[in-house]
């Protein structure tokens, strides 16, 4: 009996610390240890916000700068340049009055418009889209110099690929008079724009001086006013009894 | 004359002393673990704390930066626009002839009774050109003048394929030049 009661005496003596000593084990185990890696993720989460930040605060002071009139003149005029879309109409009626001003008279002409299709459904090719046209035409040399010269300098960027004589009348005067005939090939140029024009967490790209100077050589290209091409007029109806 | 060691405490009494002595350092280890613990959850609790506060607050900054750069979205358009446009345009023209100035080469060629015939641009950068003399005056003629054009160095390579003479004397010529 005596040894049962101290049994029980050194049971009672060492229950509370054996247990203190468990709960702390399993608070370290369950809460403490989860806790640290926590803290330690998310050390690592503000370090990546503070690069985040500091991106955004680039990006914003960046987009501060820009101004944005002179922005839209620009993307304008690299458009007219260089159109999203191909629209051999409006290539056409460009020529038409480039061959006009430069009193050339514009034959029959054969366009090759390739892949027509709406920008959704367009594929992305790599680097700009050409069309090819082939002109004929009919002038002296010194108007097809100022008509080569105004393809050269104009908007859109067109390229002239081939020149192809068929006959060249000998003027008396001078070789600058003589009348010339033949065919122009010339090549016009797309590109569909970028299928994302802007991404929050994107860098934003910068213009440097060698692309303001090709903006600036741009300005100063002529831009063609397309010629309308009129309808004919349709009589429709009874002819006018009354004609005077 | 040896000692004799007398103990007087009782065995019992000694294994309730051993016993005393093991509860005291049972006692101080665990006063010690439990300071520790006490005080490394405190600092794990104060770091959760501060460090949840400071993502947050990164967050609402992250959160009101990129609302203030949505109202710069068409001005980012329009340089985004402007950059791709740039790369084609500048492709373009580093690859586009300026026959103009081609042209104005060649007319140092011309020569009475010559005629042009045919000129392409070749997108390895030659230039390729037939032409016709109505004579052997004007064939002379030609000759004299290319090599002249030859010797100003106005063009970096000048090959002279072909001379025909048809039935009715002319003579086709057909030459390639490549520019500078």
């Amino acid at each position: 009996m005596k040894r049962s009661s101290s049994g029980n005496q050194k049971l009672k003596e060492f229950g509370l610390p054996l247990g203190v000593l468990l709960i702390i084990c399993v608070l370290t185990a369950l809460v403490l240890i989860p806790k640290v890696k926590e803290v330690l993720a998310m050390r690592k989460k503000v370090e990546a916000q503070k690069v985040e930040v500091g991106k955004l605060s680039t990006k914003l002071a960046d987009l501060q700068t820009l101004s944005e009139p002179e922005l839209y003149d620009s993307a304008n005029l690299l458009l007219t340049a260089l159109p999203a879309e191909k629209d051999f109409y409006f290539v056409l009626t460009s020529i038409r009055r480039i061959f006009n001003d430069s009193s050339v008279v514009l034959g029959t002409f054969d366009f090759s418009p390739g892949e027509v299709s709406t920008q959704s459904s367009a594929k992305k090719t790599k680097g700009p889209q050409v069309m090819k046209m082939k002109l004929s035409f009919e002038t002296t040399r010194e108007n097809l110099n100022v008509l080569m010269d105004k393809m050269e300098n104009v908007l859109p960027i067109l390229e002239i690929e081939a020149i192809k004589f068929d006959r060249v009348s000998l003027a008396t005067e001078s070789a600058s008079s003589a009348i010339s005939s033949g065919q122009l090939t010339l090549r016009s140029f797309s590109l569909p724009l970028p299928k994302l024009l802007g991404n929050i967490d994107s860098p934003l790209p910068k213009i440097s001086a060698s692309d303001q100077k090709l903006i600036e050589e741009l300005k100063s290209y002529s831009l063609v006013i397309p010629e309308t091409l009129n309808p004919e007029s349709q009589i429709v109806g009874k002819d006018n009894p009354f004609p005077f | 004359m040896p000692k004799v060691g007398i103990n007087l405490i009782t065995q019992e009494g000694r294994e309730h002393l051993q016993l005393i002595r093991v509860k005291l350092k049972i006692k101080r280890y665990l006063t010690v673990l439990g300071g520790i613990f006490v005080v490394g959850s405190t600092i794990t609790i104060a770091l959760f704390l501060l460090i949840s506060r400071t993502v947050k607050a990164n967050e609402q900054q992250i959160s009101s930066l990129k609302s203030q750069i949505n109202t710069f979205q068409k001005s980012e358009s329009y340089l985004i626009t402007i950059n791709d446009r740039i790369k084609g345009i500048d492709s373009v023209l580093k690859n586009r002839k300026l026959v103009g100035e081609t042209m104005d080469l060649l007319s140092n060629l011309y020569v009475p009774g010559f005629e042009l015939i045919n000129l392409e641009f070749t997108s390895g950068g030659s230039i390729k050109m037939i032409g016709r003399c109505e004579d052997s005056q004007s064939l002379t003629n030609f000759n004299a003048r290319l090599e002249e054009v030859r010797s100003q160095k106005l063009f970096s390579q000048i090959y002279y394929p072909q001379v025909t003479r048809s039935l009715e004397g002319k003579y086709n010529l057909s030459l390639e030049f490549k520019e500078k």
